[in-house]
């Protein structure tokens, strides 16, 4: 009897893994519409692309995948596109690169808020913290930061997660910066930094591995100091495992302060606008509301598409490191997280990034 | 090094590098030639194909068809006065009107030749100078950005003709229209309506359609006269081209410090094409002993824009190729295929990679030469455009402005900014306001304003005293003193007349141009009072100056008015004066309602019936031509959306109300 249920049960669950009929048929024959939030070239276009390549080929029926860009006004274009004009149908989704802060504080621009967004995966990042060694009076090891008296950090825009993660843990840490914010995207940052107007920036794990690395860290230009690792189990920020090398933001303070971790609102801040994004740095979206049927096609052709040894070594190439990919499921509960972020700590982040701005 | 040129140059002309240089030209071409489309386009289209080729291969790929695509935009820009490309936009100024004067063929043979030239000087100029170039690229930070700006904004003056104020008045409208959107420093928008589509501002593509091709649509609808003004019998094709290249090497001088200008604006990080083309223009017009065809179709109005716009890419691929910082937004995608290759710009490419760095220089002088070449042959045959009457050729250039249109943002805002814009160029062109100030500040605006602010930021007020900060200076206060001395000489020389329309102005339609002018800025300075200063210290900076000039223009507008009497000179009273609704402006308005059509029936139905059924509807109406002519010029129109814009270049098209 058990033999005959087991098998009875064996069946069942092969019959379920089988893309049915009706499965293989829904995308048959049809165009899928990946929508970028950011302007052709950039990392996000690169790893978008990619992904557009093979993905077609995973997804039952194998529709045509294009890739249309979106830029503008910090990935709101696109999002905004995504959330009021795109049809719900599963014919079109986003891969973007998100503002956590932007759903945080709100923003005038934004139409949709990313959490009404169906989300189908993630790509975890880590974020490097990189300083020029020349800085006064020599940075040969990254606790040399605290000897500086001053120097400029550079970033993105003051209400940016770029911006409010760097200057809150140059803040927790109790240096000496002036915050220079306005760049219009991480490459300009980094050629600023390339000709010395700031001394100390951050980039994503695939501008430090493809470009910062190899053309200034290896020609001793720069020095990377902490990881900001995404969040691991139990509320913990474990090394990520794309940059094991370099210790993550709480060990950096732990070495300086005997052990202890940072604490306190402006590291509870901190950690609510970036653990959100280095979670899910990119992500896959799908209008609100989305087709239900398409939202499970799309999200095992994604899992599926990791399991593609060609694409991973592609998409390797690219950043230096195997893509990390997080479930829609797991991803969608970080985002709902985002809703639970106490009101005081929302207001020190808008109060905080207003006064960047008169630093 | 000369090994290393060596082995570029084999690399180069191996197969399989050789086919796809050739099928990349091909692409190229295409590319440059359809408005809409464009090099950027092509880079992101072509980008994944590189994904299995040898490196050689793929920069021969994508730079064969970037190096090119400069060359055949300008088909259009002097064809049809449509800029198939913002780098083509400054050879509409003499290009076209060469065209309505019936020498097409000339101004293809200038632009093809100095395109190539350009590009020649360009690719070597990469290739010598990548290994030296670091102290000048490392030097130019934000403050030499914002100087820059600021001595390129003096070219408004050689671009003004005789009504500098009106120019200056139109660069403060221009610098405000930069400043719709998001701000540089702070996410505060501005002037944005609540309107998401205005966040990221102003789109350049149909700001310049709508200020430049516009209006000489409406004229040829009014007119319905062929393109040409002279009747085909009296044009020799043949001779036209030679004359076009030995125009070129007439004025050699100028095609040299053009491609210099090309170069030098290449070099810096993130100026591209559109900016070299206007900078050259600007200096061909102000170096010139006789300014008075420019606007009218000087051949130097064509060979120092195409020049540039060809030399720049050898410049642009320097920061690229030596430091990983792209010299322009074709750059950027670029450095893309430098990760699908694995390889990393930088030292690596100036020493174990050398070889690959020379195959591309080798790559840009080939497909300049090559592309030129064809294109040349082709002329005779492209030319003929210019001849068809307007009602017939005029459905087909309406649609490629509208596509052209569309493409830079998928959205029905950018019709609606043609439109909007469309009027302004009409209104400006018949008032005689000179329109390509307005550009240049537009284009400036947001370059100098996070320049500035960045500069400030970091430097505080010490940024002023670095040492090229001081040398621009110099260079603007030089600039300055010249075009004082040219304005003193113009205002005494009556046969000098340029690129403003200035002769058929409508003074009473200037007047009510100055006071909206006037209306607008005082708008602007109101409402930048809600900022933080820092967010409206820059609008405020040049709306203030710009609001006196555009009073003074007022003034001086009242005042020719009143001279003239009630009934004013025959320019005061002009078939366009706002008193009298003309037959023209009733076929003006007439046409822009067409164009509201457009737009209507593309909401309900889509691009795929609006266009064709816009083709098919004028040329029947309007045209008065039979129905058998006007389906097969409808479906042709259809069969291009779907071929060219559905296959080769996925678009997004409006999504229809009515239609799935």
């Amino acid at each position: 009897m058990t033999r005959k249920m087991l098998i009875a049960a064996g069946l069942v669950a092969l019959v379920a893994a089988i893309p049915g009929p009706a499965m293989s048929q829904f995308y048959k024959g049809k165009t899928v519409t990946m929508i970028i939030n950011y302007p052709a070239g950039g990392p996000t276009d690169i790893e978008g692309r990619i992904i557009a390549q093979h993905l077609a080929s995973h997804i039952p029926g194998k529709p045509t995948v294009i890739v249309k860009n979106m830029g503008g006004a910090g990935g709101m274009i696109g999002s905004n596109y995504l959330g009021e004009i795109a049809k719900p149908d599963g014919e079109t989704f986003g891969f973007f690169t998100w503002n956590p802060v932007a759903e945080l504080l709100g923003d005038p621009g934004m139409r949709v808020r990313f959490s009404d967004f169906t989300l189908l995966a993630g790509v975890e990042n880590p974020v490097v913290v990189y300083m020029r060694k020349d800085t006064p009076p020599g940075i040969n090891a990254a606790t040399d930061i605290m000897k500086t008296k001053e120097f400029k950090a550079l970033s993105l825009d003051s209400h940016n997660t770029n911006t409010i993660q760097q200057a809150l843990s140059l803040d927790i840490l109790g240096v000496k910066f002036k915050a220079v914010t306005g760049y219009r995207g991480l490459k300009e940052v980094e050629t600023a930094i390339l000709q010395n107007e700031g001394q100390l920036a951050n980039s994503s794990l695939p501008g430090w591995r493809a470009s910062i690395e190899p053309t200034m860290a290896k020609q001793g230009i720069v020095l990377p100091l902490w990881q900001v690792a995404p969040p691991g189990k139990g509320g913990t920020h474990p090394r990520s495992v794309a940059v094991p090398e370099l210790p993550t933001f709480e060990e950096f303070y732990g070495m300086l302060n005997g052990g202890k971790k940072p604490s306190g609102i402006a590291y509870e801040a901190m950690r609510s606008a970036i653990d959100a994004q280095t979670a899910v740095f990119r992500t896959f979206f799908m209008p609100p509301k989305a087709n239900k049927e398409a939202v499970t096609i799309m999200r095992a052709a994604i899992n599926d598409l990791w399991k593609n040894k060609q694409f991973i070594s592609d998409y390797a190439k690219v950043v230096k490191s195997d893509p990390v990919l997080v479930s829609g499921e797991d991803g969608e509960q970080i985002m709902t997280g985002l809703a639970k972020v106490k009101p005081e700590i929302k207001t020190f982040l808008r109060d905080y990034g207003n006064q960047l701005v008169k630093k | 090094m000369l090994e290393a040129a060596v082995a570029g140059l084999i690399a180069a002309v191996q197969w399989p590098a050789v086919g796809y240089l050739f099928l990349g030209i091909a692409l190229g071409i295409y590319f440059g030639a359809v408005p809409g489309l464009s090099g950027l386009t092509g880079m992101a289209i072509l980008l994944p194909f590189t994904f299995g080729m040898d490196p050689v291969s793929a920069f021969s790929f994508l730079l064969g068809m970037y190096a090119v695509t400069t060359t055949s935009d300008s088909i259009t820009a002097i064809l049809i006065g449509v800029p198939a490309g913002a780098a083509a936009q400054a050879t509409v100024l003499d290009g076209y009107p060469m065209a309505k004067r019936g020498e097409a063929a000339r101004a293809f043979g200038a632009a093809f030749t100095c395109s190539a030239i350009g590009g020649v000087l360009g690719g070597l100029f990469m290739g010598l100078s990548i290994p030296i170039v670091q102290p000048l690229v490392l030097s130019f930070a934000k403050p030499e950005f914002f100087m820059l700006g600021l001595l390129g904004l003096c070219m408004v003056g050689s671009l003004s003709g005789r009504s500098v104020l009106k120019g200056m008045t139109v660069a403060g409208l221009g610098l405000l229209m930069s400043q719709v959107g998001y701000a540089e420093q702070i996410a505060i928008p501005r002037y944005w309506m609540n309107t998401t589509y205005l966040l990221d501002g102003l789109p350049l593509v149909p700001v310049v359609l709508g200020l430049f091709s516009l209006p000489e649509l409406v004229s040829l609808a009014v007119s319905n006269r062929s393109i040409s003004d002279v009747p085909r019998e009296k044009i020799s094709g043949g001779s036209g081209i030679w004359l076009g290249v030995k125009d070129c090497f007439i004025h050699w001088w100028l095609l040299l410090r053009s491609a210099v200008i090309g170069m030098y604006i290449g070099i810096l990080p993130a100026l591209g094409p559109t900016i070299a083309d206007w900078v050259a223009y600007g200096h061909a017009v102000q170096s010139a002993k006789d300014k008075s065809q420019f606007g009218k179709g000087d051949v130097r109005g064509v060979i120092a824009p195409e020049t540039a716009n060809n030399s720049v890419k050898g410049g642009d691929l320097v920061p690229t190729v030596a430091f990983g910082i792209p010299g322009s937004a074709g750059m950027a995608i670029l450095l893309g295929a430098f990760l699908i290759q694995g390889l990393t710009p930088g030292p690596e490419m100036l020493t174990t990679k050398l070889h690959i760095t020379f195959s591309m220089m080798w790559t840009l002088i080939f497909a300049n030469i090559i592309g030129a070449a064809l294109l040349m042959a082709w002329t005779n045959q492209l030319q003929k455009i210019i001849f068809v009457p307007a009602n017939l050729i005029l459905p087909g250039i309406t649609f490629f402005v509208l596509i052209g249109a569309w493409t830079a943002g998928n959205n029905i805002g950018d019709w609606i900014t043609l439109i909007v814009f469309g009027v302004i160029g009409l209104v400006m062109k018949k008032a005689g306001w000179p329109r390509a100030p307005l550009i240049l500040g537009f284009i400036l605006g947001r370059i100098m304003e996070n320049s500035l602010h960045i500069s400030m930021a970091a430097y505080g007020m010490s940024w002023i005293f670095r040492p090229i900060c001081i040398a621009i200076a110099i260079g603007i206060v030089v600039t300055l003193a010249y075009a004082v001395r040219s304005h003193m000489k113009m205002r005494t020389d009556k046969s000098t007349v340029d690129v403003t329309d200035a002769e058929s102005a409508d003074t009473k339609l200037s007047l009510g141009f100055a006071v909206a002018v006037c209306l607008v800025l005082a708008y602007a300075i109101v409402a930048s009072f809600a900022w933080p200063p820092t967010v409206r210290l820059f609008p405020l900076a040049f709306s203030t100056p710009a609001i006196i000039l555009a009073a003074f223009a007022v003034f001086f507008d009242w005042r020719s008015i009143r001279l003239a009497g009630v009934g004013g000179t025959a320019a005061a009273a002009g078939t366009f004066g706002l008193g009298s609704l003309s037959q023209e402006w009733r076929r003006t308005f007439h046409f822009f309602a067409w164009l509201l059509g457009v737009i209507g029936v593309t909401m309900l139905f889509g691009q795929h019936v609006a266009l064709p059924v816009f083709i098919a509807l004028y040329l029947m109406v309007w045209g008065k031509y039979r129905w058998p002519l006007a389906l097969g010029y409808a479906a042709a129109g259809l069969v291009v959306l779907v071929v060219l814009f559905d296959y080769m270049s996925p678009t997004i098209w409006y999504p229809a109300l009515l239609l799935p």
